[in-house]
């Protein structure tokens, strides 16, 4: 607009909200949780709560590059599920942790590369080929255990999702740690400032000598990297190799990321809002079963969420945008 | 009672938006069967007053009256109904769509529950043959360039009866033969006695086209007026309240320096495109090397190719005496090339991105030792906004939130934090204001001081003639010719570009 617009630094509702909105709606809601619900402050509470979202959020980080560039994964419950029972064969067979972790993180990123191969190399959108992926995936991982869940496992492996350490649990410190190079990569790495601009707007990008294909690629394969270890940290905890097991878990993670305020449209997005989104969605479905709600009630109140969620980013984007 | 002397009357428009007073009090008076030109600088208010107009705003005060009637507030399709249409800026057909079917969308004829096909294709051929348009009605949006898709912007216009149809710069993606089509339709509207609001950046066609004038400055009125009473020294002062005496200010003492660009025989073939051949031409470092031809004349085509976006077919280019290959932009920026490309809001910005991300994104690589370095590269965008004077209150500043001149100047700023030997200009100054187009020149002339070979496509011959040191003209995909500058006039160059159309 006018030139004293451009120079003005006022920001808007939308503007504001962009920002710090969903800070405060964790504050809000931890507040609100901690006067108004019994024992949800307490130490082993906070803990299990947690340990509750390690995995979808470990998932969820890889969901936050994936959709800032304007794709998506719905395939991370089948892969889940082949990828851990694999991994838990191979600890059964060796009884050691390293070799599955190899192999779970292998598989990882082979579904990851044929995730980014595909979609790239024939322009098919993600969504058909991650769905085709949930299928062959489920299937792959009932064929390969012959539909029997794999017992057994070492106790190093189960460490991963159910051991502490001092009193933080071990899969809290993976997701920590596994933040913390993603946010590094995002952040201060130019691969992380192509993902924004290539999700911003992949015809500038490649203008700009971005190689916008090889950028969607590489989110794929850290999305598989992310889904290998998130896959052993699922059945560290549940204690055994489970075929069935990770169903919907694509949902926790993307409802995690779009809570958080990353764009479906592609371009914008943080890391930090995707932990905040994942802790608020387990807040919430804690906070409901400290109170004895039914649990398919608290589907739908995630259902509830998730639009809701996407309806205040349209609203606050639109009043953003108007005030251009 | 109509009024017969304005077919439309605004006054005291405000319109507020967060932050932004757009328009303050703003007053328009358009006579029927004439044309009305509102002037001003980009981010003036045209264009909201324009939608304010047409319904697409509400405006917060004032009074508008058509046909001797108050209205509003209104809908866009209220304000259709009522005979006011309006030709966007930016075309949205679409595109898998016939033209009959884009003409009478949302407003299909129909039989019963089904639209009436056969009376919608009869009745757009017949609009189409009347205003000697030369399309099918039954041919797909795609098929058409711009300049089609503003003829058929135009024939919806006309479909609806308008009484008042608004133009906001129908000129800016059109070449000058399709802009000759377009005054053809403009002036028989007006003879029809249909009121024209026409935006326009261009002075020449102010006053080729202008009865009326209304100039408006930081979305405040300054004055209305007869076209006979202005010249373009009085307008361009009017309009940024301000002199701008050099209009071009080439600089002929820069010295030409040696080769740096040698580009031989470039062709590209029907499978990868085959848009252009036999492209043979030189730049040398110091020298602006202007690009002129009709729209379509393959000269962005080449470029797009020379920078890696398009594929060569056959030929060969040296850079600095070495061979130059691309099979990606990252070749061509590794060797020395930058284009800033026609589009910018498309190629040029990650529009949702800060200043910072996108002054450093062809070059992070240079700003990162492990890890990216923001300091840095927030140095560099504070340099280069004091060297390219460019308007931002801090680098955080998304992109899409500039004026079009400061986004151009940014677009600049990515290129020139790297090191550039050759840089490409398409359209440099295309919708950018008078004042901003000024300072770009101001800019180029600096470059090429440096050394730096510019290669330049403008389709404004004033632009051309100015700042060009030789012109390369373009037609159907071949070079017709290249003129020194003491040679380039507008009537040689357009010679060049028209040899030959209509034969094959």
């Amino acid at each position: 607009m006018s030139k004293q617009a451009e120079t003005r630094k006022k920001m808007n509702f939308g503007q504001f909200y962009g920002k710090y909105g969903i800070f405060i709606i964790l504050a809000v809601i931890f507040v609100a949780a901690s006067v108004g619900v019994r024992g949800f402050l307490s130490q082993y509470n906070l803990t299990s709560m947690l340990l509750s979202i390690a995995c979808t959020t470990t998932l969820a980080l890889g969901t936050t590059f994936v959709i800032i560039l304007g794709h998506i994964n719905i395939a991370y419950g089948s892969e889940l599920a082949f990828i851990g029972c694999v991994a838990c064969m191979v600890n059964v067979a060796t009884g050691s942790l390293i070799p599955a972790l190899l192999v779970a993180l292998i598989v990882g990123i082979l579904f990851g590369a044929l995730n980014g191969f595909v979609i790239t190399r024939f322009s098919i959108p993600a969504f058909i080929m991650t769905l085709a992926l949930t299928e062959a995936a489920r299937g792959g991982a009932v064929l390969v255990t012959k539909g029997n869940t794999i017992s057994g496992l070492t106790p190093s492996f189960t460490f991963m999702g159910q051991g502490y350490i001092g009193p933080i649990p071990m899969a809290i410190i993976v997701l920590v740690v596994a933040f913390a190079i993603m946010w590094t990569i995002l952040n201060k790495t130019p691969y992380g400032r192509y993902i924004y601009a290539v999700g911003g707007n992949a015809k500038a990008a490649e203008a700009s000598g971005i190689n916008p294909k090889m950028v969607v690629f590489k989110a794929y394969l850290l999305d598989g990297v992310l889904t290998g270890i998130a896959s052993i940290l699922l059945m560290a905890r549940l204690n055994s190799g489970v075929p069935g097991a990770g169903l919907s878990y694509e949902m926790d993670a993307i409802t995690a990321v779009v809570v958080g305020g990353t764009s479906m449209s592609g371009g914008s997005g943080t890391l930090f809002g995707t932990i905040v989104g994942a802790i608020i969605v387990g807040i919430i479905n804690n906070v409901q079963t400290l109170l004895g709600i039914d649990s398919n009630v608290q589907k739908i109140v995630k259902g509830v969420i998730i639009v809701g969620a996407v309806i205040i980013d349209v609203v606050t984007k639109n009043s953003a945008k108007k005030a251009r | 009672m109509a009024n017969p002397e304005y077919v439309l009357e605004m006054q005291g428009i405000v319109k507020v938006f967060p932050g932004v007073r757009a328009l303050d009090g703003v007053n328009l008076k358009v006579r029927p069967g004439k044309v009305h030109v509102i002037c001003g600088e980009n981010g003036a208010g045209k264009s909201t007053l324009m939608k304010i107009i047409n319904g697409t705003y509400i405006a917060d005060e004032g009074t508008m009256i058509y046909k001797g009637q108050q209205i509003g507030p209104h809908t866009v399709t209220d304000t259709l109904k009522m005979g006011i249409a309006m030709i966007y800026q930016e075309l949205n057909p679409i595109a898998e769509m016939t033209i009959a079917e884009n003409i009478w969308l949302g407003r299909e004829p129909r039989k019963g529950m089904f639209v009436d096909y056969a009376k919608m294709y009869a009745d757009t051929q017949a609009l189409l043959d009347k205003l000697d348009i030369p399309y099918n009605a039954r041919q797909k949006m795609y098929e058409l360039s711009i300049a089609g898709h503003q003829l058929v912007e135009i024939t919806k216009a006309i479909s609806v009866n308008a009484s008042v149809i608004i133009m906001d710069e129908p000129s800016s993606a059109i070449g000058n033969e399709e802009i000759e089509i377009l005054f053809r339709q403009i002036f028989s509207l007006r003879e029809q006695g249909v009121a024209i609001l026409y935006i326009t950046h261009k002075m020449d066609e102010i006053f080729r086209i202008a009865d009326d004038i209304t100039i408006i400055r930081d979305g405040q009125w300054v004055e209305s007026g007869p076209a006979s009473d202005y010249n373009a020294d009085k307008l361009v002062a009017r309009m940024v309240g301000r002199e701008i005496t050099n209009v071009f200010p080439k600089d002929t003492t820069v010295p030409i320096g040696d080769v740096v660009l040698d580009v031989k025989n470039l062709t590209q073939v029907k499978e990868d495109g085959g848009r252009f051949r036999d492209i043979s031409f030189q730049l040398r470092k110091g020298e602006i090397l202007g690009f002129a031809g009709l729209v379509g004349a393959g000269r962005s085509e080449v470029m797009r190719a020379i920078f890696g976006l398009d594929p060569i077919s056959s030929g060969s280019i040296t850079l600095d005496g070495k061979d130059y290959r691309v099979k990606n932009t990252r070749d061509a920026i590794e060797q020395g090339v930058a284009m800033v490309n026609e589009d910018r809001r498309t190629y040029g910005l990650v529009l949702g991105r800060s200043i910072h991300h996108n002054t450093s994104l062809v070059n992070l690589k240079k700003y990162t030792k492990g890890l990216i370095d923001d300091k840095a590269i927030s140095a560099d965008v504070e340099k280069m906004r004091e060297l390219l004077q460019i308007k931002i209150a801090n680098e955080d500043v998304e992109a899409g939130t500039l004026s079009g001149g400061n986004q151009q100047k940014v677009v600049l700023a990515k290129w020139l934090v790297g090191d550039v030997k050759v840089m490409i200009l398409d359209e440099p100054t295309r919708g950018i204001d008078v004042g901003a187009k000024s300072e770009i020149h101001k800019l180029m002339t600096s470059f090429a001081r440096e050394g730096m070979g510019i290669i330049m496509i403008s389709s404004e011959l004033p632009e051309i003639l100015g700042m060009s040191d030789r012109v390369v003209v373009m037609q159907e995909g071949i070079i017709q010719g290249i003129l020194d500058r003491s040679e380039a006039t507008q009537e040689s160059i357009m010679k060049l570009a028209t040899r030959g159309v209509g034969k094959q």
